[in-house]
Parts: structure tokens; sequence; C-alpha cells
């Protein structure tokens, strides 16, 4: 991930070789999309929902928590048609210990067997903004990245909603399918009656701007 | 000058690239405002092991249903009895709720004796870590619809602690002191007796693992040995099926802790099983 560097002045210093250059290049490259760029930050004191649905032979389950978390940066004012996408940013991540399926056992089945919370507690996405359309409802992004489970990275491209909520803040919305096998779960035979191979997965949370009060 | 180009433009490439996110990520002010949630413990998959509890429980608002058969013959009687399958066999039906996450009521009934139990089992403290562990208590009251001739005896009452560790990911271990009131229906008088019973489950996979028990018992006038049991236990979403060797055909918590009237020696194994169903409405 492209590390932000905060920087007090943007007048490089001057190389005189090598060794001095590298730095400096390094911070420069690095200060650059900070001087325009704008963070947003999901507003945990906004509804927050990430969930799973498997459609299996003989049993339709969901999970869901609200623990999702995540930022998002722009060049610009915010997302716009125009908006430039060099240098933006967008990562989530969900707490998958807390993901609620309704049932004790099966919450337990999801923790233990399949997702290992233990040792991968956190499914993430990061990826880049490449497109942003206007529709009705608002924006339609896209976002090329990596998603991130039970240790596994696969490529993948998001389509997500983006709509106005209150002052500043974005409703954003995502809707993708994961297969399981993608990311080395395995579902015990005597369980694919009940465990769909393909999930739907669905993150919904609002965006504030770092500035704002309520999302300091 | 060259080298400066390259190096630039490697920098430039790697800080375009988007990071794992198998690593914790951090823009320039974001930082995760919440820790992982912490899984509860887990030292056993069931809430029972062949016949004494552990202490597992059910979410809020869940149920379980049980079907278990003890059969009469021994497996030894190969011929005559189809290795005891032909019965008579002792069933017991049961219905447990969670009241809360941590409390299940249980109503269970067993063919012997019509022998009806209502039992509490409370989960008081669990604790994570290297050896997880969690404490629970049980309590049950028996009424005996049937009885032999001449005993005006009806009702039996027991309690237990239940103790259960977590050794390494696949091994549980569980020690069960139970007191138990008129285990003797038939005796003169009724005794309150206590006991302690005790297994071991390795789970070989998530959904199989093996198991022995074993109920140390002070012994009474038809019930003089101690209770042990192997057992195999299947699980899937939802159901737990437990096929056990076991000397011990007395179903129900009153029945069982009293003891066993045959010694645990291969001649005497009977078979029987356990299945449970988890139902939300």
């Amino acid at each position: 991930m492209p590390a932000r560097v905060r920087c007090d002045s943007g007048r490089p210093a001057a190389p005189r070789n090598l060794v001095g250059v590298l730095p400096s290049l390094l911070v420069c490259i690095a200060c650059a999309p900070s001087l325009v760029a704008q963070e947003y930050h999901v507003d945990r004191s906004a509804a927050r929902r990430a969930s799973f649905l498997s459609e299996a032979p003989i049993e339709a389950f969901e999970g869901v928590t609200d623990r999702i978390d995540g930022y998002v940066v722009l060049d610009g004012d915010g997302v716009r048609a125009g908006t430039a996408f060099d240098g933006a940013e967008l990562y989530f991540e969900v707490d998958l210990a807390s993901l609620d399926t309704g049932i004790g056992l099966r919450n337990r089945h999801m923790r233990d067997n399949y997702l290992e919370v233990d040792r991968y507690p956190w499914a993430a996405f990061t990826g880049t903004v490449d497109r942003i359309i206007e529709t009705p409802e608002g924006w339609s992004v896209r976002s090329p990245g990596t998603f991130a489970v039970h240790g596994v990275e696969q490529p993948r491209v998001l389509n997500c909603a983006v709509t106005d909520e209150a002052e500043d803040a974005y409703r954003v919305e995502c809707i993708f399918d994961v297969s399981l096998g993608d990311h080395e779960i395995e579902i015990p035979r005597v369980m694919f009656l009940k465990l769909a191979e393909d999930v739907r997965v669905t993150v919904s949370f609002r965006l504030r701007p770092v500035s704002s009060p309520d999302n300091p | 000058m060259m080298r400066i180009r390259s190096a630039a433009r490697v920098i430039a490439v790697l800080g375009a690239m988007p990071a794992s996110p198998l690593v914790a990520q951090d823009a320039g002010s974001w930082s995760r405002g919440e820790p992982a949630t912490a899984p509860p413990p887990v030292v056993f998959h069931s809430t029972m092991a062949a016949n004494l509890p552990t202490a597992e429980t059910l979410s809020k608002g869940e149920l379980i249903f049980e079907i278990s058969h003890r059969f009469e013959p021994a497996i030894a009687e190969a011929e005559d009895a189809l290795f005891g399958l032909d019965g008579p066999v002792y069933l017991r039906l049961g219905l447990g709720y969670a009241v809360s996450n941590r409390t299940l009521v249980t109503l269970t009934r067993s063919n012997l004796n019509d022998n009806y139990d209502l039992n509490l089992k409370v989960r008081v403290i669990e604790r994570a870590g290297r050896v997880p562990w969690m404490l629970a208590f049980a309590g049950g009251w028996a009424y005996n619809a049937e009885r032999p001739d001449g005993v005006d005896r009806a009702t039996q009452w027991y309690g237990e602690a239940i103790l259960n560790a977590g050794l390494g990911e696949r091994l549980g271990v569980g020690f069960v002191p139970w007191v138990l009131h008129n285990p003797d229906l038939e005796a003169e008088n009724p005794e309150t007796t206590a006991g302690v019973g005790g297994y071991l489950q390795a789970y070989l996979t998530p959904q199989v693992s093996v198991l022995g028990e074993w109920n140390a018992t002070e012994g009474f006038s038809d019930f003089t040995h101690d209770a042990g049991t192997l057992a195999l236990q299947l699980e899937t979403g939802g159901h737990f099926f437990t096929l056990m060797v076991t000397n011990s055909i007395r179903p129900n918590p009153a029945q069982f802790l009293a003891g066993a009237d045959v010694a645990f020696e291969p001649g005497e194994w009977r078979f029987g099983f356990n299945v449970t169903r988890l139902l939300v409405f």
C-alpha cells in the first residue's frame, strides 16, 4: 500500500548525490497525492452492515455483522463524475468472528471449521478506483483490487453504488460473489447440501470526511 | 542519472500497488477502531458426552430434540439377538430449550420406569486461552410414573458440577462430580449418594470424534458397577450422532448416575446411540 506521509513542506531538498536523491524522491512521491486527497472513514456511528448469503440445496441462511470498518481516499472534493482517480484507495474490513447466522452451533462451525477466525480474524478488500459513473440514484464506482479471507487473497473488481447521505456523507453499498474454494475454505462432503460453494457478500456503510466532527 | 530514473520508477510502481489486505491497513488518519471480536471458548461441541452432560449450552431461543436408545441384550449375543439389536430397548426422548445463552432447560422421558426428568443446566463461567475451560452446574428432578410393586417413592433428584477443559485444539476433558438422592427406588430407605464421572473426547476432524466416559459410583443393591462407555460422535450441521458401546442401559440422569448392573467387560457391552437435532423456529 502506498504509505501516506504527512509533509510539512512541499519544497524538495536539493539532491547532491544518489544517497540524498532516493529519500527525497520517496518523500515527494508519497506526499504529492496527499496534498489534494480527501480522506473518508467509515462512520461507525451510522448503520453498518456486512453479510453473506449462502443458498445451498436444502438450506439457505445469512450471516450478518455490523463490524465493518475502513476508509476511502479520493482526489478532489469527493465523488463526482470528474473526480480524478490517481491515488484513490478503497479499503474495508469485516470482523469475521462477529458474524451471526442466527444459530449458535452454525456460528461456531463458521468460525472454527470454515473461516478459522482464530488465525484469520478479518476479511478485507483493498482496491483503487478506476471509474465513477453518474446514475439516477448517485454514482456507480468501480474498484479493482484484492479481496482476502481465510488468509488467501484473490483479485476482484467491485462495483459499488454510492449515494448522498446527509451532509458531506455518502452511503456505499457493494455486492459481490465469493467462491469459498478460491479462498481454500473447504466444505466437508456431508455439508455440501447445507453450505453453498458460492456466497453473495453485501457490505453497506456510510462514509464521512475525516474533518467531520462526528468522525474524528 | 539512469540509475536515479530507474529507482524512481520502481518506487512509483511499488507505491501505486494496492497493499495486501492481509496486513492491517493504515490511511493517513485511519486506524482500526475496534479490535477483532474474541470468539467464545469452545471445549466440547455437543451439550452432552455419551451420558454425562458437558458445560456447553445453546444460544438463546434454540431447541434441541433428542432420541436415544440403549439395547438390553449384549452385543455378544450375536446369533440370538442380532448383536443386541433385536432388543428390547430402553428409549429416551428429550426436548431442551435455551432460556438464555447460558441456561438450558430439558425435559426427558425414559421408558425405564416411565422416568420423567426435568433438568436445568447453567454455564456460569468460561475462559479462553491456551487451556480453555468452562464450568457449569446442573440439577434435575425425576418422577418415576411406573414403579415396581410395593414401591412408593417416585421421585429422585440430583446435582452436578461440570468442569470442562480443552487440551490443545483436538482434545477435551470433563469432570462431573455429582450427588443423587434416592438412587435405588426399591431400597428400604431413600439414600443420598455421591460420585464422580469423567470423559475424554478427541476430535479427529471437525465432524468426527471419539470419546471415552466413566462414571464411578458407590454401588447399590442392583447397580454395583461403574458405568463405562466408548463412543464415536459424528457432527453435521445441527445433528450429533453418538454411537456407543456401554455397560449401562439406564438412559435418564437419575438412572444412569446410580450405576450399572453389569461390569464394563467386552462380553457385557451393549450397543446404544444418541441422536440430537438442533431446532430453530
